[in-house]
């Protein structure tokens, strides 16, 4: 009797140790690639159950019995529940990866997660409520509300999108902007030296400048594009206004390019005699 | 007209193995009926005196077994026709080979093209008249932080097209 209580005492010693261990090994497994695994998986499922809803939907309007108003009803929440899954598998995949792109810091991170959270919270919420509801009306107030707060949630979405376009330029551009800086000191050097002419240098070193002022012009503009855009625009429009501000970090991405281009022929020149 | 045809058939020799008309095989019609001349043609007549060729020929086939139950006239026509494709592939060969002969081919000699290969081409930081600043330690370690930074700008991304927010239904209504 003594030792089967201290195997029981055991495993439950054990268990208690485990657990924890497995679940934080869990989530650190747990990572863009999984989360857009799942996303897309639940937008698969979303689609069969639209699918799932128009068919039963029409039927219902065709023949108008309780029968097909029953399986109106389950067909409608299912829909409802795996859209509302859909939106927070897909603001997960965009939090890991914007959770995984460098060049900005927890802190400046942190606003865009409390509003993903806060977008996932709210649809969470709604899928849980999707299963009170009764009648087919409660469907449609349900849906109703769910498309207000959608429009909520593409401004978040494409909020975030920025920060990430703008996380991977800074990314470049500290590195970009530390290399010039050692530039600058070495034809400093040079021209104290005396034994090089430097002033070719000395102004390209001041275009690669530019391109880099250029750059971060771009990124404001194209951030700016996104702080204006309004709640009430239909997606299209929002998409729409997303695609030009890409368009901005794209040339923000190209004087970057260019600004490096710069420093490379100022390094061939550095090796040239006169 | 149709006497002239005959006597012109009549004219051209029957050892030529030509087509030719038999009068004896036109049909007998009533005296009183327009004088009609039907063209047929006598294999008879036609292979009874064959070329020296052919009967030369005929002579020695005619002695190898599968051909000896076989009709004359059947075995005549068959080394006619072989003999006929026979010239006619020899006709070829010889045409070919003087046409060879008159225009000789013109060779094309092919150069073996590489296989196109992808390369990333990296900036041309070699100096070709080198100063005393071509081999400082500074300078390459400037050069080569530059080459790896430009290698991370052209690899990097700044849109994620594959994030952009899903397009959901939601219209729902029952009327």
């Amino acid at each position: 009797m003594r030792r089967i209580l201290i195997v029981v005492m055991l495993a439950l010693f054990v268990n208690v140790i485990a657990a924890p261990v497995q679940y934080t090994s869990a989530q650190e497994d747990f990572d863009f690639t999984k989360a857009y695994e799942d996303y897309t998986f639940s937008l698969d499922e979303y689609r069969k159950a639209e699918a799932g809803y128009q068919l039963k939907r029409s039927e219902y309007l065709r023949h108008d019995t309780l029968s097909s108003k029953n399986e109106a009803i389950d067909a409608t929440r299912g829909f409802l529940k795996s859209r509302d899954q859909v939106v927070i598998a897909y603001l997960t995949a965009l939090r890991k990866k914007f959770d995984e792109t460098p060049g900005m810091s927890g802190s400046e991170k942190e606003p865009y997660f409390a509003k993903v959270d806060s977008e996932v919270s709210w649809h969470q919420e709604h899928k849980d409520r999707v299963d009170t509801a009764v009648t087919l009306d409660d469907f449609v107030d349900d849906s109703k509300e769910a498309s207000d707060q959608y429009s909520k949630t593409e401004l978040v979405a494409y909020e975030v999108l920025t920060a990430v376009s703008t996380g991977k330029l800074n990314s470049l551009r500290g590195p970009q902007g530390e290399l010039v800086g050692q530039t600058n000191s070495k034809i400093s050097g040079i021209r104290q030296a005396g034994d090089k002419d430097t002033s070719i240098v000395e102004k390209w070193i001041l275009d690669a400048d530019n391109e880099m002022v250029r750059a971060e012009e771009k990124m404001d503009t194209a951030r700016a594009i996104i702080v204006e855009m309004k709640e009430r625009l239909k997606s299209g429009e929002k998409r729409s206004k997303f695609n030009s501000s890409q368009a901005k970090m794209s040339e923000a991405h190209q004087h970057t390019k260019e600004a490096n281009r710069f420093l490379g022929e100022i390094i061939i020149e550095i090796k040239t005699a006169d | 007209m149709n006497d002239n045809v005959n006597q012109k058939d009549q004219a051209s020799t029957p050892q030529s193995g030509e087509v030719k008309v038999d009068p004896s095989a036109t049909v007998q019609e009533p005296k009183d009926a327009p004088k009609k001349t039907k063209k047929t043609i006598n294999f008879d007549k036609m292979f009874a005196k064959p070329t020296a060729f052919v009967d030369r020929i005929d002579a020695k086939v005619s002695q190898f077994g599968p051909m000896k139950g076989m009709p004359v006239m059947g075995r005549r026509i068959l080394i006619i026709v072989m003999s006929a494709f026979v010239f006619f592939v020899a006709f070829v060969i010889v045409l070919g080979l003087v046409y060879r002969l008159l225009n000789p081919p013109t060779v094309i000699k092919r150069n073996p093209i590489p296989s196109p290969v992808s390369k990333v081409t990296p900036p041309p930081l070699e100096a070709r008249n080198p100063s005393k600043y071509a081999e400082d330690e500074s300078v390459l370690e400037l050069e080569q932080k530059i080459r790896d930074l430009d290698k991370q700008i052209t690899d990097t991304n700044v849109r994620e097209s594959t994030l952009n927010p899903p397009s959901l239904n939601f219209e729902v209504g029952f009327e």
